[in-house]
């Protein structure tokens, strides 16, 4: 999506007319452009009742009802119904080419009686809507807009540089060996790979195994081990790939998953995010911003509210990911989705009254309630399949019972924010919010979005089974078993038995206005370098002045 | 769009019933907790799979055009949405109605 593809061959021919002039193409696309953020503009507002509308939504040019859902046409003020064909009665009345749906900005091609693509308008109509949800969002603490999202135009000196460069031809999409019952970490790998954050990271040269030099304490640098496999994957070699050292490492840093005997995908999955960390440049204890805390880590919130006094205490917890329970309070589990499961999981539960009394009043009647605080950009689910009834491994139970997950995912209503406000306005006996958002400081809806981008399955029993996953590239799931891979359908993938499943959100937000503090290191080393080449210079200076005077000397004794 | 208009007085007040909810931003809020009832169920991951397989299928042949995939699937799309769903949004349009009509 970095750069405008004109010129595209597939593109409709009607549409490559209008394309090739250079003012019709400027007006075809603000009207394209001006009745999309009309509808985004629109849709941002709508879920807060209150004032009055401010434009009021179009009629059919044809039957004059108020368009629920307009269709605009893309060379005239006019707009129609779809369903009963008003809107390409229009187009066929006037002889203009092209309408397109506001909802979806999909173009409709008259000519061609069919919606066609082109990356042009699917550019410009996520860069719209994104602007409104920008503008749409309110901050509490400051009174300063969201940093509006520009795109990466290269300037000369990296046009120079990409100039340069040879493409290298690659699917992104290798195999893994399995290197003896070691399917439970190529599961987990893979769903790094198709990480688009981890892998975003690591081809950028963020950390560059071959300039890596880890210190005494950390010789197993299990970072350069992603920065290795990440450039295997994106390399011109498709045959499958055996990650050895990456196994190796982990095997030498956690005991958990050592040995060639099964392991829990799970269980491999936390020990190499907590290796990376520890191997990652801005790696902390606290408030760590490497890149596994920056991908995974999320807030979780725990409120324990007395029955009597109504005290409540809030204790936040880091968290990498969320395990849902699959046991209901029956016993059996029916019908689970992802949804009810994380309902469950944010349900009010009564503590023991042997647990916990109450600081205000003394009492012991209390509930707690699980909530997120904070979302990361990856959100990672764990179902938990494997009852472990004792320590003895072997007497645990798997859960065989699928769970539906979806494709996309809206997170608002288990976030703590909107939990509160939705408790709050119970209590003051309004009507519960029509909407998914109680209030608009809480918004944009689509800061909650997100996108399923990996599953990992296991099927067969607990000591004697095997670990698959599914993965997004683009729009294409893959299926991906130790080393082939076969292309899949998303349904293949929505209705396997999901262990885990792995959400990115749709749109990332981050602290607007400031400078990256790789940039701000950055700039310190160059000025760093600057001096140290400074010094080194007037060392040189010096030495050549010493000589001068040696040969100096050497001359009057000769003479 | 309406099934039933038998009675004179509820078709009469179809279109300006219709206008207002627009107006009022409920018709929007209705089609989102739709839209959001509908993907919690499966229902558009599984359509949106369906339309897509029988695109790529007839990509050697010509392909389909987007008419075509409505006329295909619509039918089979409106009989699959859950009674559940389906109760839950008439119940809140009733609830809405009820309000600002009198009986």
């Amino acid at each position: 999506m970095a750069f405008e593809v004109d010129g595209d061959p597939s593109r409709c021919s009607h549409l490559a007319a209008i394309f090739g002039d250079h003012a019709e193409r400027k007006a075809l696309l603000n009207r394209y452009e001006a009745v999309i953020q009309w509808n985004a503009s629109r849709l941002q507002h709508f879920a807060y009742p209150a004032k009055r509308r401010k434009i009021a939504p179009p009629e059919c040019c044809v039957c004059g009802t108020l368009l629920s859902r307009a269709y605009a046409c893309l060379h005239c003020p006019a707009a129609g119904c779809w369903q009963d064909g008003h809107i390409k009665q229009h187009l066929q009345d006037t002889g203009h080419d092209f309408c397109a749906d506001v909802k979806t900005g999909y173009v409709f091609c008259i000519e061609c009686e069919d919606f066609v693509y082109d990356a042009t308008f699917e550019r410009r109509q996520k860069l719209t809507r994104l602007a409104e949800e920008e503008k749409a969002t309110v901050f509490e603490a400051s009174k300063r807009l969201r940093e509006p999202f520009k795109p990466w135009t290269p300037d000369t000196k990296e046009q120079a540089a990409l100039e340069g460069t040879i493409a290298t031809p690659c699917q992104g999409r290798r195999g893994l060996l399995n290197l003896g019952q070691t399917c439970y970490m190529n599961v987990i790998l893979q769903s790094f790979i198709a990480n688009p954050l981890l892998r975003n990271y690591y081809l950028s040269d963020k950390h560059n195994s071959r300039l890596c030099r880890p210190q005494q304490t950390q010789v197993n640098c299990t970072s350069c081990e992603m920065d290795k496999l990440l450039a295997e994957v994106y390399s011109e070699n498709s045959a499958p790939y055996g990650p050895v050292d990456f196994l190796a490492k982990t095997w030498r840093a956690s005991t958990e998953v050592s040995g060639y005997a099964q392991h829990d995908a799970h269980e491999f999955f936390i020990a190499a995010l907590n290796q990376i960390h520890a191997t990652s440049r801005g790696s902390t204890s606290l408030q760590c911003i490497c890149i596994i805390h920056s991908t995974f880590a999320g807030l979780l919130q725990s409120d324990v509210k007395c029955e009597r006094c109504g005290k409540v205490a809030e204790k936040t917890d880091p968290m990498l990911d969320i395990s849902l329970e699959l046991k209901g309070e029956h016993g059996h589990e029916q019908d689970l989705t992802l949804a009810s499961c994380l309902r469950r999981y944010t349900h009010p539960e009564k503590l023991d009254p042997n647990e916990y009394s109450c600081v205000k009043c003394g009492k012991t009647s209390h509930t707690k309630r699980m909530s997120i605080r904070k979302l990361p950009p990856v959100l990672s689910f764990q179902f938990k399949r494997f009852e472990h009834k004792s320590a003895d491994r072997s007497a645990a139970r798997k859960i065989e019972a699928p769970v539906r997950f979806p494709a996309s995912l809206n997170m608002a209503p288990y976030t703590t924010l909107v939990m509160h406000k939705q408790e709050l306005l119970k209590e003051s006996g309004n009507a519960p919010p029509a909407t998914l958002i109680p209030d608009k400081t809480l918004g944009p809806e689509a800061l909650y979005e997100y996108d399923l981008f990996a599953v990992v399955c296991h099927e067969g029993q607990i000591d004697n089974g095997h670990y698959t996953c599914y993965a997004r590239s683009h729009d294409e799931w893959y299926r991906y078993d130790d080393d082939k891979v076969t292309h899949a359908t998303l349904s293949a993938c929505l209705n396997s038995q999901a262990y885990m499943c792995f959400y990115v959100k749709r749109h990332l937000d981050y602290k607007p206005y400031m400078t990256p503090s790789y940039v701000v290191t950055r700039e310190q080393e160059a000025v760093k370098e600057k001096e140290r080449e400074r010094e080194k210079e007037k060392e040189k200076e010096k030495e050549a002045r010493m000589k001068e005077v040696d040969v100096d000397e050497e001359l009057l004794a000769v003479i | 769009m309406p099934s039933v208009a038998k009675d004179t007085r509820s078709a009469a007040l179809y279109a300006p019933l219709r206008r207002r909810m627009i107006e009022n931003g409920d018709w929007d809020r209705i089609a989102a907790r739709l839209a959001r009832e509908l993907n919690e169920s499966g229902w558009i991951d599984k359509f949106k799979d369906q339309s897509k397989e029988m695109a790529r299928a007839a990509e050697n042949t010509g392909g389909i055009s987007v008419d075509t995939l409505m006329a295909e699937l619509a039918p089979q799309a409106q009989g699959e949405v859950p009674s559940a769903v389906r109760q839950d949004i008439i119940g809140v349009i009733r609830k809405l109605l009820e309000k600002q009509i009198e009986f």
